[in-house]
């Protein structure tokens, strides 16, 4: 990049006249002198341009693939390869968005003689998702700082946070089902736990299920029908468009992370109950795996939730386009998938959403991190509006689990006892 | 810029430029050779102004400098994660346009009102026994909420005199006073009335029990 004026040293012309001026009219010669001094000054502003530097730039990482909230040290290392001397280099580097820089800052000061080398460490804390370091960040001056020169480096890091979902969280999943045996409890009569109906024995029906105490009353042989068990297909669908990444605090975990998180403990129960799983996102990323089981599928769904740009803890810059976006949905989505809708409701789309594909017949429960607040009118406003988006859905019979400050098991506990009601 | 028409030295750099090669010409001149000095003595009174002017032109320059932009490149500040907002930004952003005072403060304070309007109307249908349109009747006319400063901004009538001179003597806007009554009002309406409404009803509940035996009919 082109060298630019700082316009530091605008003005010391005119110091210099004053001085100079006043020395003359006043007949004082040592402020004459003064002022000789300065031009001194004045003629080492313009001695030279801000340097075009020569860098080799090393960074290294000391773990690459760290658990959540493990610390890793960053080291990164500027060379100057070239035969000029560097006088003044200021030297940021680019750490990733979802990162923190904890202890020290990721920049440095340095002078550096041609083939001398400089290093500054700065720690980061893992958080989940794929980070990619950003340019390095170089400010090149002239000797006295009236010239400078900015350049960017790219240096390729990466590392992946993927962390291990607790099962902690058991959702209790409405009714639409697959044919195969499960844990969602029908109204279907056939083989199970709990008692459903009695019907006249057919030849061929397993002896345990006769009901023997009919028999003893009334010399009649019935069959005891049991509410079959079966297993569900569920979609967690995660709402991460830029709308959805809010916080109460901003230095607390967004709504997306605490949904990516709900989504984790969630699939890990799902899947160790038998049931099939597939994970979306509502975002400009797309992301989509089909609804499976079993041990390989829950590696999937973990990989996807801890290292997806569209799962990441900061927003991304893509465009998002509802209608195609839906309609790539509808179309993914298997007949008989419910879908578990992780999103903080932040705005009408998301209600939207929510009673589209109700409507379409997947059966939707909702999972609303709440990060509204009472701190400012805006977010009073914005507490109350989502209040009565939430009461708008459960009108329309779409299940809302509220989740505020407490643990989601407690939160879906409580959003248990509602629907018992 | 120099006068390009005109010929020799003043046409190339100019007449201030050759005022000046002249100048320090003599000068050199004078410190070498002292019968030349003597004669380019001036009075004291010469150099007195000399000195005056340099002075005067100084404090130009200076006064310049104190109005130039310092560049500076700015590196942000990278070592802090990215932060996001806090739900309800928009509206905080459109609060503090619609109080700024200038010339777009109006068209803020109308968009806000708009948005105050529908969540009150909202909280209201579910809240009370007046449906949308009771409701927004009842915001249009002042009648709703009983808080004069709010049911003034929110039914967009004169605030009453007594506000008026109030948030005078208090250095407040009426604006501002009336934006934070109407939310204070609606919250009023939501959290203090019995929530019998937001319960899941009754047919939502046998919804979710009934689709299981339909989707099952279905496969």
């Amino acid at each position: 990049m082109r060298a630019f004026d700082t316009n530091r040293w605008t003005g010391l012309n005119g110091v210099i006249l004053l001085v100079v001026g006043i020395g003359i009219a006043l007949r004082v010669p040592s402020l004459v002198l003064v002022g000789v001094i300065g031009i001194g000054y004045a003629a080492f502003t313009t001695f030279g341009d801000a340097p075009e530097p020569a860098l080799e730039i090393d960074r290294t990482v000391s773990v690459d693939a760290p658990d959540p909230g493990e610390e890793m040290l960053v080291s990164l290392t500027v060379r100057n390869a070239g035969e000029t001397w560097l006088s003044d280099l200021r030297i940021v580097d680019g750490v990733p968005p979802g990162l923190e820089a904890t202890d020290q800052p990721a920049r440095m000061a340095a002078a550096l003689a041609p083939g001398e080398e400089a290093t500054m460490q700065y720690a980061v804390t893992a958080a989940r998702g794929e980070h990619t370091w950003e340019h390095v960040r170089v400010v090149a001056r002239n000797l006295s700082g009236s010239r400078e020169r900015y350049i960017e480096r790219s240096v390729e890091t990466t590392v992946r946070c993927v962390p291990t979902f607790e099962a902690g969280s058991d959702l209790p999943l409405r009714g639409l089902t697959t044919q195969y045996s499960g844990r969602v409890v029908t109204d279907v009569g056939g083989s199970g736990v709990e008692f459903h109906s009695t019907r006249e024995y057919r030849a061929g029906d397993p002896v345990k299920r006769i009901d023997w105490n009919r028999r003893a009353r009334t010399g009649e042989l019935s069959t005891l029908e049991l509410r079959e068990e079966r297993a569900a297909t569920v979609v967690l669908l995660v709402d991460s468009r830029v709308s959805a990444y809010v916080a109460q605090d901003p230095g607390e975990r967004n709504a997306v992370e605490r949904s990516v998180d709900a989504a984790g403990q969630l699939f890990t129960a799902l899947v160790g109950s038998g049931d099939r799983v597939g994970i979306a996102a509502m975002s400009p990323s797309d992301c989509w795996i089909a609804p499976g089981a079993g041990t390989a599928h829950g590696v999937r769904l973990r990989e996807q939730l801890g290292s997806h740009p569209a799962f990441a803890s900061t927003p991304s810059d893509g465009k998002f386009y509802w209608p195609l976006w839906f309609n790539r949905i509808r179309r993914r989505l298997p007949r008989d998938a419910q879908v578990v809708f992780l999103t903080p409701i932040s705005d009408q789309t998301a209600a939207r959403t929510a009673r589209r594909l109700d409507a379409h017949g997947h059966l939707v429960t909702i999972v609303s991190p709440n990060e509204t607040g009472d701190t400012s009118i805006g977010s009073r406003f914005a507490r109350v509006d989502r209040a009565i988006e939430l009461m708008r859905l459960r009108r329309a019979g779409i299940r809302v689990i509220d989740w505020g400050d407490e643990p989601l098991r407690v939160a879906i506990a409580a959003a248990e006892r509602r629907w018992s009601r | 810029m120099a006068d390009r028409s005109r010929g020799g030295l003043v046409g190339s750099i100019g007449w201030i430029a050759t005022i000046g090669l002249v100048l320090i010409g003599s000068g050199a001149i004078a410190l070498v050779v002292g019968e030349f000095a003597a004669a380019l003595s001036v009075p004291e009174v010469f150099l007195s102004l000399v000195g005056a002017f340099a002075a005067i032109q100084g404090l130009r320059y200076v006064s310049a400098a104190r109005r130039a932009d310092r560049v500076r490149t700015s590196f942000g500040d990278p070592e802090r994660r990215k932060t996001v907002p806090a739900p309800g930004a928009q509206i905080d952003e459109e609060t503090a346009s619609a109080l700024r005072g200038d010339r777009g403060a109006a068209s803020h304070r109308r968009r806000l009102r708009e948005r105050f309007r529908e969540l009150a109307v909202a909280a209201l249908a579910a809240r009370t026994d007046r449906d949308e349109a009771a409701a927004l009747d009842a915001i249009e006319s002042g009648r709703w909420p009983d808080d004069p400063a709010a049911a003034a901004f929110l039914s967009n009538r004169r605030f009453p005199i007594a506000i008026r001179a109030r948030s005078f003597f208090r250095r407040q806007s009426v604006h501002a006073l009336g934006i934070e009554r109407s939310i204070e009002a609606i919250e009023a309406v939501w959290d203090d009335t019995p929530r019998e409404s937001d319960r899941e009803t009754s047919s939502s509940r046998l919804r979710s029990q009934t689709q299981p035996s339909q989707e099952d009919t279905r496969e």
